[in-house]
């Protein structure tokens, strides 16, 4: 097996990385018919050429910004970089914005690196557990008493995601259908609850307290010290309608009074 | 070892399976459930015999593939069909894929589960690709192993896919129909037949396929599997043909499953078609096509038969050369 096991290491690296054909020939017979470099190219191919194709397809709002060539000439550096450890592709790419982040050749697209985030966030809520949305009504059936002592907990699918470019409507305009929408890459930060309440993914925009409240209750706070911290952020936030806009927005997966 | 001891042939009698699985799908065709057709095929169950599903695009936590999927299996067998486990990786076996796939079993209760004679990853790295392995005492007794490992996790059997071919190694003394043969033997799995692969794996590394018919188990067979393929012809007159799953089944290799089902019998069959996906009632349209093959191929073996059991028709016997 050690003999089958450094094979497949080498091959594994020519898959990636294009070099080495000659370390493998070796353990390889010609049978006649096209050269072996063009038999191992295939291989190289559906490694490279398949991941670049999944990689896409989880960030269609990137690979439509930057073109489809581009995309998968940066796909496989980036694969080079982070080769993927799941046999499942569901979730492939985690990395990729912060591979944007560095990479040199999208320097001139600053806000691509968060519209990648937001894809992730996207394709977390689309696969993660589904949830029981709290109903409004549930905040009237509580001991008014104790409400600061609440704890309100997220859907399995929520992610919170602030930008300083407006990635929602980058990322709306470049859908099939896209409705007519002037995009201002200078029209100020966003504040994104990304979540699926029901079997569709939803893009809510947030006020930056109430972002900060989420991000409290996220962390297991209670609603009062998550009040703090939206006060904290924005003293202008409004408990009583910010919560309402919450629970009508079906934003929260359960609570507990301890 | 549970599964050692059973008879091959149990695998494709429904009156023999373990209680607590679905019976295996009739010996009709089915097609690749694909998201974009899941809407369609919910609203107009369209006559297939079964949906079969890669494991991995079902290895999320929750969302509308899961709904989908609960809600077609009121009306079809499912058919989980992984392409990640590396059963042919000379690295450990990825645990954690198949406590995965084990999630997926118990969600979808399928009828059928495989996965491949092939390795894909190495070290942790996946490679998106079916690679085949070197055929030798080692590889057999290592795959032995891992497919037992799996059963043991799954707490079934599980059909073993030969893969397609573009290299041949240097030291692989087993013939790749014996190599399936022997793991049948030693772990009670079944054997899914890619025709396909093995049109293919003729073409490409000169594998004969009748020899390679008459050399499987026929009882441990349960699956058959069919697909279009790309011949990439080169400029000096060679050819290869690639496995893309991306077109309709061409007429050689409907005359390779005719051939398989004759010597075989009919079994569950998938047209499977994973690239360039075409609108739903082209996959209906290539399954009943299988059907229809497949019916040709048992009726010439049920006349042959017929034929040389009447003492009243030498011409027969003389045609037939029996």
């Amino acid at each position: 097996m050690r003999s089958v096991r450094e094979f497949q290491t080498r091959m594994r690296d020519f898959a990636f990385d294009a070099d080495g054909r000659g370390a493998l020939a070796g353990a390889l017979t010609d049978c006649g018919g096209p050269p072996m470099a063009d038999r191992l190219s295939i291989h190289r191919n559906t490694t490279m050429l398949g991941l670049a194709g999944a990689l896409g397809d989880a960030f269609p709002v990137v690979r439509r910004l930057v073109g489809e060539l581009f995309f998968d000439r940066m796909a496989q550096d980036f694969l080079r970089a982070h080769p993927p450890r799941r046999a499942s592709l569901l979730t492939i790419g985690a990395e990729f914005p912060a591979f944007l982040t560095g990479y040199a050749p999208v320097r001139e697209l600053p806000y691509l690196s968060d519209v990648a985030r937001l894809e992730c966030a996207w394709t977390h809520a689309y696969h993660a557990a589904d949830g029981e949305p709290l109903l409004p009504q549930i905040l009237a059936t509580l001991d008014p008493e104790r409400l600061g002592e609440l704890r309100l907990s997220p859907l399995p699918s929520q992610r919170l995601l602030a930008s300083a470019y407006p990635v929602d409507a980058i990322w709306r305009s470049n859908q099939d259908a896209a409705p007519d929408e002037e995009i201002r890459l200078d029209s100020g930060p966003v504040h994104l609850l990304v979540h699926r309440p029901e079997m569709a993914v939803v893009f809510h925009p947030l006020s930056r307290g109430a972002f900060s409240f989420l991000m409290a209750l996220a962390a297991q706070q209670s609603l009062a010290a998550a009040w703090d911290s939206a006060l904290a952020t924005d003293p202008d936030f409004d408990l009583a309608s910010e919560l309402a806009a919450l629970l009508t927005a079906r934003a929260f997966g359960g609570y507990r009074l301890p | 070892m549970p599964f050692r001891t059973a008879h091959a042939t149990a695998l494709v009698r429904p009156t023999d399976r373990a209680a607590d699985h679905p019976a295996p799908p009739p010996a009709l065709a089915g097609i690749g459930l694909k998201a974009r057709h899941a809407a369609l095929l919910l609203d107009s169950r369209p006559p297939v015999a079964f949906l079969e599903i890669h494991a991995e695009n079902y290895m999320g936590a929750g969302g509308p593939p899961h709904r989908w999927l609960a809600a077609l299996r009121e009306h079809y067998p499912v058919s989980v069909h992984g392409v990640g486990l590396s059963l042919g990786g000379a690295t450990p076996l990825d645990e954690d894929h198949l406590e995965a796939l084990a999630r997926v079993v118990e969600r979808s209760r399928p009828a059928l589960v495989s996965e491949h004679l092939a390795w894909s990853q190495s070290d942790g790295v996946h490679l998106n690709d079916l690679l085949p392995i070197p055929y030798t005492p080692a590889t057999l007794a290592h795959v032995a192993a891992r497919i037992d490992r799996v059963q043991e996790r799954l707490r079934r059997p599980i059909l073993i896919e030969n893969p397609s071919a573009y290299i041949r190694y240097a030291d692989s003394p087993i013939p790749e129909a014996e190599f399936l043969a022997e793991l049948t033997r030693r772990t009670g799995c079944g054997i899914l037949l890619d025709v396909n692969n093995l049109f293919v794996c003729a073409h490409n590394i000169g594998t004969d396929p009748l020899a390679y018919l008459d050399t499987l188990p026929a009882g441990a067979v349960g699956e058959y599997h069919l697909a279009g393929h790309h011949h990439r012809q080169f400029p000096d007159g060679t050819s290869l043909r690639i496995d893309d799953h991306g077109s309709r089944v061409i007429p050689e290799v409907w005359a390779l499953y005719r051939a398989a089902v004759a010597r075989i019998g009919a079994r569950p069959t998938l047209i499977e078609w994973d690239s360039d996906i075409p609108p739903l009632d082209v996959l209906c349209d290539e399954a009943a096509r299988a059907d229809a093959e497949a019916a040709t191929a048992e009726t010439a073996i049920t006349e042959t038969k017929e034929a040389l059991a009447t003492p009243t028709s030498p011409e027969v016997r003389d045609a037939v050369g029996a």
